[in-house]
């Protein structure tokens, strides 16, 4: 009987040491995956010589690598993305993709001169982990806090919003267009996208 | 009176320990109007803050923060009475502990000594915070021109900011405060040099704001109501600020 119940607390016991670790590597992995992702933003952000046209492709495969942007697409669309058409949804995803990696253009042009530190990570959930960094620019003297959230499936990594100073991108850009839904219907968050992606 | 005043003591004790476990919803009751007077906060930026805030961020580095360092300071005295209305006891006795250190050996806050001997920085507070942590909502958002995003609980707390503001107190008017008085010009300075300070800090941030945005109204409302969701919930750059969000992440898979 004493030996069952002993038996019994050191499988609980290795149970929790078993999560314990798997979290603690995921929360590495996280760690690690964030710091390649922002090294290879800088080198892109660094090569000068590089026209727009080429940013804008080193820009796309390295979100194609790095970022869940068909999950942020469907984020940002909010409880609207279950009341349009598989079709519709398609067409919206693309405009996004374009309008996405134009708008990181833009606002990471002055990454150049940032130096990023990780300072914590935290596995939220199964899937989520988010991992916490400080951007300090030398230029400025100035630092920011940024937090990544990382989504993990099937062993892979995924950057899916970033959290500037406590204000997250995603969940600004899905009130956006909630807004633009909400006066416009659908059909004005792509006229908004097209003018967008055609302007820039 | 007495009756007043045990309620308010009793939801000091206790609103801290409820916290905030939803987002708060902000609906836009006057949006037309609101957008009117956006429009117009918008074009007074442009042709009087910003062009002041560029012209700020030439000064050198060190004496923005030293200014920057000051007017944090000064900021505990509209924290401190906020800290003790929501019952965060120990908070205030460190906010207070770091107002004296750099007031003194931090030459009036231009330095910050105190973080340096280990006294970490408490969250700001201020009354439309306390009014939230009582349990009181927003109420519909408003834009109030020159002032920007706003809500009714936030703009009585503006109000509430002036006169249950120490500073106010030992500047403003004639009152005197221990026989001390430092006269309107500091208090006016002070509450300039917040403005600017505040918008030099955004300049980049906002420019780019206003060129990726596809409705800019929208994008500072939504910034606007992340960013008092953080201050009331006291939750900025800590994990456990997502648990508000995650329902809708979980309907992405």
């Amino acid at each position: 009987m004493i030996s069952t119940s002993i038996k019994k607390i050191f499988f609980y016991i290795f149970l929790l040491c078993f999560a314990s670790s798997a979290t603690i590597a995921n929360e590495s992995n996280a760690e690690a995956f964030v710091l390649k992702l922002s090294n290879e933003a800088k080198v892109i952000f660094n090569d000068k010589a590089l026209g727009k046209g080429d940013r804008l492709k080193k820009l796309n495969e390295l979100s194609l690598k790095y970022l869940d942007l068909d999950a942020l697409a469907s984020y940002t669309l909010g409880d609207y993305r279950e009341k349009i058409s598989a079709q519709e949804k398609e067409v919206f995803n693309k405009l996004f993709k374009e309008y996405f990696i134009k708008n990181m253009s833009s606002k990471l042009n002055d990454f150049s001169d940032q130096e990023l530190k990780i300072t914590a990570s935290k596995q939220i959930n199964e899937n989520n982990i988010i991992v916490q960094t400080k951007i300090f620019s030398k230029k400025e003297a100035h630092e920011i806090n940024v937090d990544w959230r990382i989504f993990s499936k099937d062993n892979k990594l995924l950057a899916r919003d970033l959290v500037v100073e406590g204000l997250s991108l995603a969940r600004t850009q899905k009130e956006e267009f909630a807004s633009i839904i909400a006066s416009k219907g659908f059909s004005g968050i792509v006229t908004a996208l097209e003018a967008f992606n055609k302007a820039n | 009176m007495k009756k007043t005043l045990i309620a308010i003591i009793f939801i000091t004790l206790f609103s801290s320990k409820t916290g905030f476990a939803a987002v708060e919803d902000l609906p836009d009751c006057n949006e037309g109007l609101n957008r009117s007077i956006f429009s117009f906060n918008m074009s007074v930026d442009k042709y009087f803050f910003k062009p002041i805030a560029e012209a700020y961020v030439v000064l050198p580095v060190e004496l923005r923060s030293g200014i920057n360092n000051a007017l944090l300071n000064i900021d505990a005295t509209l924290t401190v009475p906020n800290q003790i209305l929501q019952g965060k006891f120990s908070q205030a006795a460190i906010t207070t502990s770091r107002f004296l250190i750099n007031s003194t050996v931090g030459i009036l806050g231009i330095f910050d000594p105190a973080t340096a001997f280990g006294i970490e920085k408490t969250n700001r507070e201020d009354y439309g915070q306390t009014m939230a942590a009582w349990g009181i909502g927003h109420g519909c958002y408003a834009v109030i021109p020159f002032l920007g995003p706003s809500s009714p609980r936030d703009g009585i707390g503006r109000i509430m900011g002036v006169y249950g503001d120490y500073f106010y107190w030992i500047t403003a008017g004639h009152r005197t405060v221990a026989g001390e008085n430092l006269g309107d010009t500091v208090y006016w300075t002070d509450k300039g040099l917040e403005i600017i300070n505040y918008r030099s800090q955004n300049l980049k941030s906002a420019e780019n704001l206003e060129k990726n945005s596809l409705d800019l109204y929208a994008s500072y409302k939504s910034l606007y109501l992340q960013r008092r969701e953080n201050l009331i919930r006291d939750i900025k750059n800590s994990p456990s600020q997502y648990g508000a969000d995650e329902g809708e992440w979980k309907k992405i898979r």
